[in-house]
């Protein structure tokens, strides 16, 4: 019998993706994906429902059968089109989304369960089982039955089986999805510290940026079966490859203009109805050029308010009208349409003359229907042109 | 063996067991010529003999008895349904018992009872009590649609109470809060529940046209045709009328299908799953002294006519040493006991069939559990559907066509030629009786297979197991409880079988339902109800047996399933 990678070693092992194709009759859940993940990585795939993701990460575990294409895990090919390596044989442990507990084995045993495939001695195994159990404060229900746990109890004992063969790949299945914020945040931190104490390889699968930037070491955003762009967060962020990868990373909202000038250094000038915003060229952007500009949350200030006499105070007229009181670059105004409490302040949506800006925060909240001024930074504000720029 | 072997294997059974049966003798129907029973290769001549004279009364009575018994057998559910997941009445839980000892009671087991009783000097009389008043009531339509209303009232209990369990208090609350009163709650469950109560009344009517259990007792010795009976007589008889047997099954089918179209029609495409899902669970309804008094009185009364009058009837009789016979002291003793358990005429029988029911059972549920998987499978495959409908019109079909069936498609010359000849062999009564049994089974287990959540296996296969040993350390575990009920139930319901019996039973060797048959009709009633309660007996103590070492030497796992699901 083949051995399993790396089994019974502390460290991760490396993945190589070749040109991956997996269809469901007629639909691609996954067209050409190529990636490689250095050991010890932390990758989150980061994507809408339907992108490919949950494909990917069950062709990793083997439970489903690609296509074609090369997967290697450390030096080993598991799988390339002809030859499939059983899941059980790939010595990888899997977080499932709904836990995937067995319940008619108590939590000692599900988590001993995952241990069985060393063959340790009956003391090793326990002794270690409950080590582990312990790391996820889970040691004193370890007589309880699953179904006799919470939601929050159950994933992490799905963590400790996951875990406690040390295996060299850890997969996510959105882990976090089926629990509350305060659960979701408490688990989050917990998934970030074991998988980086194990040093195993970790491939995470969610729809939430937030929840993918809080843990990945690096970031692939994938879209119809298609690899977007593979990164560390910041970058993802920072440089977004396409405009789908800036709206799914989050957004603010997007206004139509032309390229005004190009003002090197990869920032261009573009105007917007009667305003000029600087912002980041993603491709080359001649004058011209017809470009969505898509603004960044973290972009945005409101200033102060717009009078009727068009200088300050509320307005009866919010769109439409240019801002003789703004006519330095990346100031625009519109009305607050809404305001949500986000804890730490106020979070606005405000119509411009050209789209709503959602997320726009305030320490101080503003009154609904009132017109203000409003500051965009420049590094979040991105400029595509608009053959690239629909979703 | 591998993945595509194991597939053949199973769809040849299926093809075997099921398929070329029914079909070859529903296609005898048309075309006689076709197999060797007569010179037309297309005819409609048995149809126009299965709607002529005698037999067209007997499709009408069938008919009649069957609406009458669905009626009577959904409303009476829907009360007791209503009573044990609607109400805190005390012991309510008796009930789902008594409906699942129902269940198991096969209803010819259910008439014989009632004619120990009621018969010329039977029970009743040897005991001083006139029966001729309640004889000419019983032994008639009343008697056989009473035998058939007991026997459906658990059969519309499952569907109803399915329908009730799923159906939320948020409903009628949202009446409630919306301006409508009591009345308007009611008729917004009522037409929640129609679902149920339509599978119920369809369930019923089919159960009941196709029955042959009180077809052969009751309705035989009372005159009053009915379909099922004329079909064992055209099979039964000589020369053999396949052409016509097969006719008269088409027409019951027919009937089936309309009551199932009826249904179909009356709930305009809804479906138990609208019902389903994330409902809160109801509050009970409290009831008073008075009222818990008297749905108890109710029930008790139910009761005795439903198990208590035939259980008295067979037991009785079986005690009552020379019943039915000039011979013997008509005394009241242990001597028919005695008699069934030294002779090898009576008690072999038993074993024969427990013999025959344990290896059933076993086979039953694993294929059982190989059409449940493949039924619960993930979206909708085409052998899924397949497999559905021909599970379906099994169901539908009754256990007398399945046998005719099979004598038909096994006794072909073909067979002999081929040096494969199964028929009148106890192989070929196993074929049959599993065949009868899986439908049911595959039901009884396709809703468990399909909670299984898939990831479970998965997860297993993740963490270092092999295909087989993940199914047997996580599946087999997770549904040992369902798999048990299933056994149990196809081992009783295989003991106590009638028509496949009837029809198949090798020569020389007879199962129980034929022995007791064979000793009522040379008149050793006493001998008869004797084995019928030995039977009845037995049965219920392999099912305390199971359940009990269940409940002793399963481990703890595996009970903590159903206990807290």
């Amino acid at each position: 019998m083949t051995t399993a990678i790396d089994s019974g070693s502390f460290g991760g092992c490396s993945i190589e993706l070749e040109d991956v194709r997996k269809a469901f009759g007629a639909t691609h859940a996954l067209d050409g994906v190529s990636l490689s993940v250095e050991p010890g990585t932390f990758l989150v795939l980061l994507g809408p429902s339907g992108s490919g993701k949950t494909t990917m990460l069950r062709g990793l575990a083997g439970v489903e059968r690609f296509d074609s294409g090369t997967v290697r895990l450390g030096s080993r090919v598991v799988s390339d089109g002809r030859r499939h390596l059983p899941p059980e044989r790939r010595g990888l442990a899997m977080v499932f989304q709904d836990y995937a507990l067995w319940p008619h084995l108590t939590v000692f045993e599900n988590v001993a369960y995952a241990l069985k495939r060393h063959h340790l001695d009956g003391r090793e195994a326990r002794s270690r089982t409950m080590e582990t159990l312990d790391r996820v404060s889970m040691a004193e229900k370890a007589a309880n039955y699953p179904q006799e746990l919470s939601g929050g109890q159950q994933q992490r004992v799905a963590l400790a089986r996951a875990i406690v063969a040390r295996p060299s790949l850890l997969l996510f299945d959105e882990p976090l999805s089926n629990l509350d914020a305060d659960l979701r945040e408490q688990l989050r931190v917990e998934i970030a510290t074991l998988a980086r104490e194990s040093g195993a390889t970790a491939v995470y699968i969610t729809h939430d940026q937030s929840e993918a930037f809080a843990l990945a070491d690096v970031v692939g955003v994938l879209r119809r079966g298609r690899l977007e762009q593979i990164g560390p967060p910041e970058q993802i962020y920072a440089h977004p490859a396409t405009p789908f990868v800036a709206r799914f990373t989050g957004l603010s909202g997007s206004m139509r203009g032309v390229v005004d000038r190009d003002l090197a250094a990869g920032v261009v000038e573009v105007r917007v109805g009667d305003h000029l915003l600087t912002a980041s060229a993603r491709g080359a952007l001649r004058p011209g050029t017809a470009v969505d500009v898509l603004v960044r949350p973290s972009a945005t200030r409101l200033m102060h308010p717009l009078h009727d006499d068009g200088r300050d105070g509320p307005s009866g007229h919010g769109r439409g009208r240019t801002d003789p009181a703004s006519p330095e670059p990346n100031r625009i105004h519109g009305r607050i349409v809404d305001v949500a409490y986000r804890g730490r302040g106020y979070e606005h949506v405000v119509r411009t003359p050209y789209g709503d800006l959602t997320g726009v925060f305030s320490n101080t909240a503003r009154a609904r229907g009132t017109d203000w001024h409003l500051a965009i930074d420049s590094a979040g504000c991105l400029a595509f042109p608009i053959a690239n720029a629909e979703i | 063996m591998s993945r595509g072997s194991a597939f053949l294997v199973f769809w040849l059974l299926i093809v075997a067991i099921l398929v070329v049966p029914i079909l070859l003798f529903l296609a005898v129907a048309f075309s006689p010529a076709l197999l060797a029973q007569g010179p037309e290769w297309f005819t409609l001549s048995a149809f126009a003999q299965a709607l002529d004279g005698q037999l067209l009364v007997a499709f009408l009575d069938s008919t009649v008895v069957g609406v009458v018994t669905a009626v009577l057998s959904a409303a009476i559910a829907f009360w007791l349904a209503w009573v044990v997941m609607r109400t805190d009445l005390v012991g309510r839980r008796i009930w789902t018992g008594v409906a699942f000892a129902l269940l198991l009671t096969p209803s010819y087991l259910i008439a014989l009872g009632w004619e120990r009783l009621l018969e010329p000097n039977g029970v009743l009389e040897l005991i001083g009590i006139p029966a001729d008043g309640a004889r000419s009531v019983m032994y008639g339509p009343v008697g056989i649609v009473v035998v058939l209303t007991v026997k459906g009232i658990p059969f519309a209990f499952l569907a109803i109470s399915n329908t009730l369990r799923g159906l939320g208090h948020e409903f009628e609350d949202a009446v409630r809060v919306h301006g409508g009163g009591r009345v308007a709650a009611l008729r917004i469950v009522v037409a929640l529940l129609s679902p149920g109560v339509w599978a119920a009344l369809a369930i019923v009517f089919a159960e009941s046209i196709s029955d042959f259990g009180v077809a052969s007792t009751l309705a035989n010795d009372s005159h009053f045709l009915v379909a099922t009976y004329s079909l064992y007589m055209a099979v039964d008889s000589f020369p053999v009328h396949f052409p016509v047997a097969a006719a008269i099954s088409w027409v019951l089918l027919v009937l089936i299908v309309l009551a199932l179209l009826a249904q179909n029609a009356a709930l305009k495409g809804r479906s138990f799953r609208v019902l389903s899902g994330r409902s809160k669970p109801v509050l009970s309804q409290r009831l008073s002294p008075a009222v818990t008094a008297i749905t108890w009185l109710c029930f008790l009364v139910f009761l005795l006519l439903a198990l208590g009058v035939p259980a008295f009837g067979a037991v009785s009789a079986s005690l009552i040493d020379g019943l039915g016979s000039l011979a013997g002291t008509h005394q009241w003793d242990l001597s028919n006991y005695l008699r069934v358990l030294s002779s090898p005429q009576l008690g072999d029988p038993l074993v024969y069939s427990a013999i025959l029911a344990a290896i059933t059972a076993t086979a039953g549920v694993a294929l059982a559990v190989a059409c449940a998987r493949v039924l619960a499978a993930r979206g909708s495959t085409l052998p899924g559907r397949v497999l559905d409908f021909i599970l379906l019109a099994a169901v539908a079909l009754p256990g007398i066509v399945f046998a005719a069936g099979y004598i038909f498609a096994y006794n072909l010359p073909l067979w002999s030629a081929l040096h494969l000849q199964i028929y009148g062999t106890t192989t070929l009564l196993l074929l049959a009786y599993l065949a009868t049994a899986l439908p049911s089974t595959t039901r009884v287990l396709v809703g468990t297979m399909s909670q299984i959540q898939e990831s479970m296996l998965e997860a297993s296969r993740v963490h270092g197991r092999g295909p087989l040993r993940a199914w047997l350390s996580i599946v087999i575990p997770v549904i040992a409880r369902p798999l048990l009920s299933a056994w149990l139930l196809t081992f009783a319901a295989t003991l106590l079988e009638l028509p496949v019996s009837q029809l198949l039973s090798p020569p020389g060797s007879q199962p129980v339902s034929v022995g007791i048959e064979a000793a009522l009709a040379k008149y050793d009633y006493g001998g008869g109800t004797a084995m019928e309660v030995l039977a009845v007996l037995f049965a219920l103590v392999v099912v305390g047996i199971g359940f009990g070492a269940f409940r002793l030497f399963a481990p703890a796992g595996w009970r903590a399933i159903g206990r807290t699901r």
